[in-house]
């Protein structure tokens, strides 16, 4: 046997099938080589010590080279079918309808995420509130003007008689209330945020409505600073709004903090150049805030002379509506899923 | 309030910054210029003065002492207000009675006579001019005059008009009636400060003069009134009456009791320029608990300590001296009192009502020191995590679960309408004061926000799978609900949102849960109008209600003209969170195959899906993993009344292959009993 006539005749199989007959009249059950070996065994010892190593490197050499032609020849039949299941990428990918998260929950999730990085605890209370908690014990007494600053939804009267003061029944016009209920039942040192829907009495238009949802935070120690909350508030809208904003503050008059400021950020829009965004001043106005007043300290039983600490409020709608360029607020509000599904 | 740059100016000998650079001091140190204007030669500033300071602010000469301080300028001062007239010592032509002192703290009049009704002159016309106010006359624009000057509101009577030569200031009775000078005739409460003369009213104190004794042109003898009403009481009877002038929200914020004197003074002076020869005969000042300087009490260490910064101890100083305070070594008297220990004692000038505790005084020295010079520095204290609230992490979990499974969030108003909660039976609490019918109780179901969402974008042919989470209010009872909605032409919706509802709760770790159908007389009266009698169920978690779900009524899908059907379930948020649970213990997994087997059963309408499954269950024992419902038809090629169920049962052992025979035979037994239930193995 020839090996190289036999090596000559597998690599002229175009298809396995071929090859495979090939491969069987050799070493096949009744193949040429395959008798050859299986009769050495009756050979003489010398005899069969002479002939076995070479038929032992031939039955190698042709499984060898079937191997490497059906390797060939499975690549080859692959790549040919390849070319005839070309589709049209251009095509558009298969529809998948995903649900899409309301982007006011956006903007308070990543607000929540920064505030807890800065170990803030996130409280929550209720929508219907007291005059108590909304008003009084922020230092907001009844007739005093400060209350015109928040347009009250007052609850009609239950039919049963109220004899306690101040318990008259309203939906709750910031999320303040929350950090009163916290301090009565916390120790300081403390670091919360308050978030939720709060409802104002108003006229709604473009940038007013009834309803809207508010984030407050709280921060008391025993020497909790000015200096601290700017500090806070910066890294909170570095995060927020993932740039180079800068913060500011300027007086503002709540009647729970004192002093009061309302923090200003520059611009993210034109970059404190000025543009139509920021009424061509460089800077929006985000919150209020201040150092609390120690009139709440007093109403929730705090010593004054052993704490201090600064509060803050900010409009999610008003900064989902910053962030997104968003032009109505009651978009927010109406179901509409060509809006929601941008988010 | 809007002021004028060149009436500033007035009071200064010395330039003001320009006008733009003074916006920008006063907003980043006092208030928000909202605006400048240029006008006639003039700057128009719009400023926001805000309510702590309307007091000593709401006029250009308290703003001129704002200015005074923030750029360090003397102010010319009007010599007017500290000189006392001399004439209106002898006579006694008006009597005073001040029947409510505490309402009342300080009333002062002149009553002038030899008044000529004339036009001002035009120094005075131009500045009201600029300001927007209409020159009247000289009478009329002194008291107006007066109010853009100071503050302080005046009011001028025509002393002959007034019976009796006699005033009174007195609580009203209920019923009463006034004419003011707007010629509304308005009927008073119980308890809205009046002035009468001896026959009638004459004045709403200090919201309104009356129309019965108003300046007109042959007004020869005046009472010119500056008084300080009861701040609270003002505000109220101003809410009352629904009347808020100028003067009412003036008085709302307190007076400085020592301005109206000054007011009338300067009053006379202006009056004087246009009437030489108008004489005082009467003096009037009724104020038996005259105001004591204020003191605070204040430590460097406690300013510095709150403000985060080093203001060395002489600038604090100087920063209070511009501010008009007097500083001074804490007294003994001041410790005595329960002050706090510090080492200055700080007199705030009387103007100033805002100022009363040692923050106050912080507030202002870190405002004219200024904010922008504080530098931030992040507080130091212990590193712990913060307590996790659990329920914002579940909700945030459920919204990511919804998002993935083709649900959209929606938030909806929590205000409905009177229409949209006719048919549940419980209270639901309503407004007393609504912006308008469409908003005016609370919600107590999310169903009413959700099918108003379905309308919205049924509109355009969509189809919608939607939640919401947010509070409803039931009676007393405040709770939080996750609604999941979809819609569907056909009654596969149910299931799909039942399919939904099954992942969502496994997901939550939530295993123990069912649904009953049966509804008690109870839920039938809460809230049975809201689902489809046929199609509905109550949720169990745990064995406690938590919630239902089902088709909405398609009497109620109508009224919102819904074309396709809407299935909804909503559940008590907090009995999810409750019950929610986010370790495990994983099982693993099988390496034998699995063997699937399907059996197709005939059975009667009535017969529920559950019980064949149990039956199946319990007769497949522990090899038959899974039984999984993939078809159930009803209706052409079966016999009425009948239905075709048909199952995937999956077999799987733990330890070892099942053969066919092993499988065979517990199909058998499955089919036997079912067999003898009656149904058709088919």
């Amino acid at each position: 046997m020839d090996i190289g006539e036999i090596k000559k005749e597998i690599l002229s199989k175009s298809n396995l099938k071929e090859l495979d007959a090939a491969h069987k009249k050799y070493l096949g059950k009744n193949g040429s080589l395959n008798v050859e070996l299986k009769a050495l065994k009756d050979l003489p010892p010398d005899e069969r010590k002479a002939k076995a190593p070479e038929l032992q490197r031939l039955k190698r050499e042709i499984d060898a080279a079937v191997v490497e032609r059906a390797g060939y020849l499975k690549r080859k039949e692959i790549e040919s079918s390849l070319e005839s299941e070309i589709i049209d990428i251009t095509a558009p990918g298969v529809k998948i309808e995903m649900g899409h998260i309301h982007p006011l929950t956006k903007v308070q999730d990543r607000m929540n995420e920064i505030f807890t990085s800065l170990g803030f605890e996130i409280v929550e209370g209720p929508e219907v509130e007291t005059e108590w908690y909304n008003f009084d014990a922020l230092n907001i007494p009844e007739d005093h003007p400060a209350r015109d600053m928040w347009d009250t939804f007052w609850l009609a009267p239950e039919n049963r008689e109220s004899e306690t003061k101040n318990q008259n029944l309203l939906l709750r016009t910031h999320t303040s209330p929350v950090q009163i209920r916290y301090m009565e039942t916390h120790h300081s040192p403390l670091r919360i945020i308050t978030s939720g829907r709060v409802f104002r009495h108003e006229a709604s238009d473009a940038s007013h409505d009834i309803q809207f949802h508010q984030l407050e935070g709280l921060m008391v120690d025993k020497n909790i600073t000015v200096a601290n909350f700017k500090a806070v508030i910066g890294e909170f809208l570095k995060g927020l709004f993932a740039g180079k904003v800068q913060t500011r503050l300027r007086p503002a008059y709540f009647p729970f903090v004192e002093p009061g400021f309302e923090v200003m950020m520059s611009c993210a829009n034109c970059d404190a150049k000025g543009c139509p965004v920021c009424s061509k001043t460089g800077w929006l106005e985000v919150m209020g805030a201040g150092m609390v007043h120690p009139n709440v300290f007093k109403a929730v039983g705090y010593d004054v002379n052993e704490v201090q600490g600064f509060a803050f409020g900010i409009g999610i709608d008003r900064i989902a509506m910053m962030k997104y360029k968003i032009d109505d607020i009651r978009l927010f509000y109406g179901g509409d899923l060509k809006f929601l599904r941008q988010f | 309030m809007k002021f004028s740059y060149n009436w500033l100016q007035s009071y200064f000998k010395k330039a003001l910054p320009e006008p733009d650079e003074l916006a920008d001091a006063l907003t980043m140190h006092s208030f928000e210029v909202e605006g400048v204007e240029k006008k006639n030669g003039d700057y128009l500033l719009e400023i926001d003065i805000l309510p702590n300071r309307a007091h000593d602010c709401l006029s250009h000469y308290g703003l001129a002492r704002e200015c005074a301080a923030l750029f360090v300028l003397e102010m010319a001062s009007l010599p007017a207000l500290g000189n006392e007239p001399k004439d209106g010592q002898d006579k006694e032509v008006l009597s005073v009675k001040i029947l409510n002192t505490d309402l009342c703290r300080r009333y002062s009049a002149y009553v002038i006579e030899g008044v000529k009704i004339t036009e001002s002159r035009d120094l005075v016309k131009g500045r009201l001019e600029s300001v927007g106010q209409k020159p009247i006359n000289n009478v009329v624009d002194v008291t107006n005059y007066i109010v853009w000057e100071l503050g302080q509101p005046l009011h001028a009577f025509d002393f002959e008009k007034i019976k009796g030569s006699e005033m009174t200031v007195r609580l009203s009775k209920a019923g009463e009636k006034v004419e003011t000078l707007d010629g509304e005739i308005r009927e008073l409460d119980d308890r809205t400060l009046i002035i009468e003369d001896s026959e009638r009213l004459i004045d709403l104190a200090g919201i309104k003069g009356g129309a019965n004794t108003q300046i007109d042109k042959d007004t020869k003898t005046i009472v010119l009134q500056a008084a300080i009403f009861d701040a609270a009481h003002i505000r109220r009877s101003s809410q009352y009456l629904g009347l808020r002038t100028d003067a009412a929200m003036r008085y709302m914020h307190g007076f400085d009791p020592n301005l109206p004197v000054k007011a009338l003074r300067r009053g006379v002076e202006l009056l004087m320029e246009t009437n030489p020869d108008a004489k005082i005969v009467q003096k009037i000042d009724i104020y038996s608990d005259p105001a004591k300087p204020k003191r605070v009490s204040l430590s460097y260490g406690y300013i510095n300590g709150l403000l985060g910064v080093n203001i060395p101890e002489d600038e604090v100083r100087v920063i209070l001296k511009r501010l008009g305070c007097t500083v001074s070594a804490l007294r003994e008297s001041d410790k005595k009192a329960g002050g706090f220990a510090g080492e200055l004692s700080v007199e705030v000038p009387d103007y100033r009502l805002d100022l009363n505790i040692r923050e106050d005084l912080v507030e202002e020295i870190g405002r004219i020191y200024g904010y922008e010079n504080i530098n931030g520095d992040p507080p130091r204290g212990i590193l712990i995590t913060p307590y996790r609230n659990d329920r914002v992490l579940w909700r945030r979990m459920a919204r990511g679960i919804l998002r993935d499974a083709g649900f959209s969030e929606v938030y909806n108003y929590s205000l409905i309408s009177r229409d949209e909660i006719s048919g549940f039976g419980f209270e639901i609490r309503e407004l007393a004061n609504p912006v308008s019918d469409e908003f005016r109780f609370l919600r107590p179901s999310l169903i009413p926000g959700i099918l108003k969402n379905m309308a919205r974008n049924s509109r355009y042919g969509e189809t919608a799978q939607i939640f919401e989470t947010g509070k409803v209010f039931c009676g007393n009872e405040e709770k939080e609900n996750i609604i999941i909605a979809l819609n569907d032409f056909e009654s596969i919706g149910f299931y799909r949102l039942k399919g939904y509802l099954d992942d969502v709760l496994k997901k939550f770790g939530i295993t123990d849960f069912y649904f009953d159908p049966a509804f008690s007389s109870e839920d039938e009266k809460r809230h049975g109008f809201l689902l489809h009698p046929g199609r509905r169920a109550n949720i169990f978690i745990d064995s406690k209600f938590a919630g239902f779900m089902g088709e909405v009524s398609p009497a109620l899908c109508s009224e919102y003209s819904l074309k396709n059907r809407v299935f909804c379930a909503e559940i008590d948020f907090g009995e999810i969170a409750d019950e929610a649970e986010d370790e495990h213990i994983y099982q693993k997994p099988s390496k034998y195959p699995d063997v699937v087997r399907d059996v197709a059963i005939l059975a009667p309408r009535d017969v529920r899906v559950v019980d064949v499954m149990n039956l199946i269950n319990s007769s497949g024992g522990e090899l038959l993993r899974d039984v999984d419902l993939f078809d159930m038809y009803e209706g052409e090629n079966l016999p009425d009344g009948m239905k075709n169920l048909a199952f995937h049962l999956i077999f799987q052992s733990e330890d070892r292959t099942l053969t066919s025979e092993e499988v065979d035979s517990i199909m058998n037994g499955i089919n036997e009993n079912i067999n003898e239930k009656g149904w058709e193995v088919r």
